[in-house]
């Protein structure tokens, strides 16, 4: 009876199978040590704890996936993957497609190696970043529907600009579910085309609740929004990859709400400001009008400078009183400087005598006539009112006797 | 798409048009009162608007399935009256 022989090449293929078969794809904790990654990419080392050690493989492309939580020496780690037989050097190995961080200081440690690997992939690039709309008409909000941010945000929005529409997207901003429907949420605020401007917070936290925001597909999504995006997670101390990402960042959701729209009460002195700068802009043109009436008044014809002349102070003083009235109607709200505008430009009004029932006496020279003496029976006068004029011939001249007043 | 919603914007750009036209083109008279008046008109629209409009919220979303629906909503409903969520807001 005799035992069968086998070569080394069977019996390595055999433990394979044996492996393969028994042991399905696992997690291993370890401390990482003497980590190469070589010149193609691959990354060896080796799991150790105070009993054994596992050499460990990541082929280069389950590298590249792991690239921000690449494992350093003396590092505490998890790493997923199916054991096999390296056959060449008869030893077994993990072949891992994932690897972990363990641990508080881990996270933290990922989350730098997450930040490097975006930042030099230009995703916090300032080139990147979008101009906020100066008077966006709908303003979108992607936070929890429950939380404070959504009222501190509308309470700003509609103190400084209630002329705006809010589209609140609600999510949860924290679990496992937080990125997901973040990133869904800004995807179809994107594809509705339905804000001008996203802003997306909570209202403070600790470190750990933060964690959405530094999610990476939340960051990416953040990244690549047409609609520039705000942020605003609440937190002074610690800023998130979301917050890099951003087009502009906020301390507090109140504060990202002041960023998005403009202030009301600039807005209205802005606007006094114009009717004020419009309302001297025609006072100057008026004006200078007048000034050309008088000029023509002096190079005309009497005939032909009577109707010139009619013609034009009565568009004149139309126009002055046109724009008196709109001045008037500019003046409620609380246009002080246009009512005293007003006033001064009906004082200025040379007919506005006559709008009020009175008239003026001309002789044939067209000098008005100031006193009953200079008129003698049988004169022709020119009486000019409202609109038009009497010619007609003085019947008698009764002076009046100074009253000695 | 949203950007003539409320045309705030596109009445402050003619405003601006109007009082630079104002102070500094020679146009005829009539032309520049009739500026002027519809740059009165345009400057209490806004202002009206301003100190009068109510803001306005709306629930937006989208199911896995697509379909959008969006809820017209008053700032009082938003109270963080029930913690079903669980966020310690």
């Amino acid at each position: 009876m005799e035992e069968p022989i086998y070569s080394v090449r069977q019996v390595t293929q055999a433990l394979q199978e044996l492996l393969e078969e028994a042991v399905p794809p696992l997690w291993v904790e370890g401390e990482v040590s003497n980590f190469r990654a070589s010149r193609a990419g691959h990354w060896y080392f080796t799991l150790i704890d105070a009993h054994a050690q596992l050499p460990v493989v990541m082929w280069r492309l389950a590298a590249m996936r792991n690239q921000h939580v690449r494992p350093e020496d003396g590092a505490l780690i998890r790493a997923r993957g199916a054991l096999n037989v390296y056959q060449q050097g008869g030893n077994y190995q993990l072949q891992a497609e994932r690897v972990l961080p363990v641990g508080k200081g881990a996270v933290v440690s990922a989350l730098e190696h997450l930040r490097e690997a975006l930042r030099k992939e230009g995703l916090f690039s300032e080139k990147r970043k979008k101009p906020l709309p100066p008077f966006p008409s709908v303003v979108g909000v992607i936070t929890s529907p429950r939380g404070a941010a959504v009222q501190d945000i509308l309470a700003i929005v509609g103190e400084r600009y209630p002329i705006a529409r809010v589209v609140l997207y609600p999510v949860v901003v924290q679990g496992e579910n937080a990125p997901r429907e973040i990133v869904h949420a800004l995807r179809m605020l994107n594809l509705l085309d339905a804000a001008d401007v996203v802003v997306i917070g909570r209202g403070g936290g600790s470190s750990e609740d933060l964690s959405a925001f530094n999610d990476e597909a939340v960051v990416r999504a953040v990244a690549e929004s047409r609609l520039p995006v705000v942020s605003a997670v609440g937190h002074e101390t610690d800023i998130t990859l979301t917050d890099l990402a951003a087009d502009a960042r906020a301390a507090t959701p109140s504060a990202a709400a002041e960023r998005v729209v403009p202030d009301k009460e600039a807005l209205l002195n802005e606007l006094d400001v114009c009717a004020g700068r419009m309302a001297k802009a025609m006072r100057r043109r008026i004006e200078s009008s007048r000034q050309k009436l008088a000029e023509l008044k002096r190079a005309v014809s009497p005939k032909r400078q009577r109707d010139a002349l009619q013609n034009r102070m009565q568009r004149v003083d139309e126009l002055a009183w046109r724009l008196e009235s709109a001045v008037k109607a500019q003046a409620l709200q609380k246009q002080n400087r246009l009512q005293t505008l007003a006033g001064t430009l009906n004082a200025l009004s040379p007919l506005a005598v006559l709008e009020r029932g009175y008239s003026v006496c001309f002789n044939e020279n067209g000098t008005p006539i100031r006193t009953a003496e200079t008129v003698k029976p049988g004169d022709p006068l020119r009486i000019k009112l409202r609109r038009g004029e009497i010619l007609a011939n003085a019947l008698a001249v009764r002076k009046e006797e100074d009253d000695g007043e | 798409m949203t950007e003539n919603e409320n045309g705030f914007e596109e009445k402050l750009k003619e405003l601006e048009a109007i009082v630079n036209r104002l102070e500094s083109a020679d146009q005829p008279l009539e032309e520049s009162l009739r500026d002027f008046e519809r740059g009165i008109e345009l400057a209490r629209e806004c202002s009206h608007a301003l100190n009068n409009m109510q803001l306005r919220i709306e629930q937006l979303t989208v199911s896995a399935e697509g379909e959008v629906l969006r809820t017209p909503m008053e700032p009082q409903e938003l109270n963080a009256d029930s913690g079903d969520r669980g966020e310690p807001e």
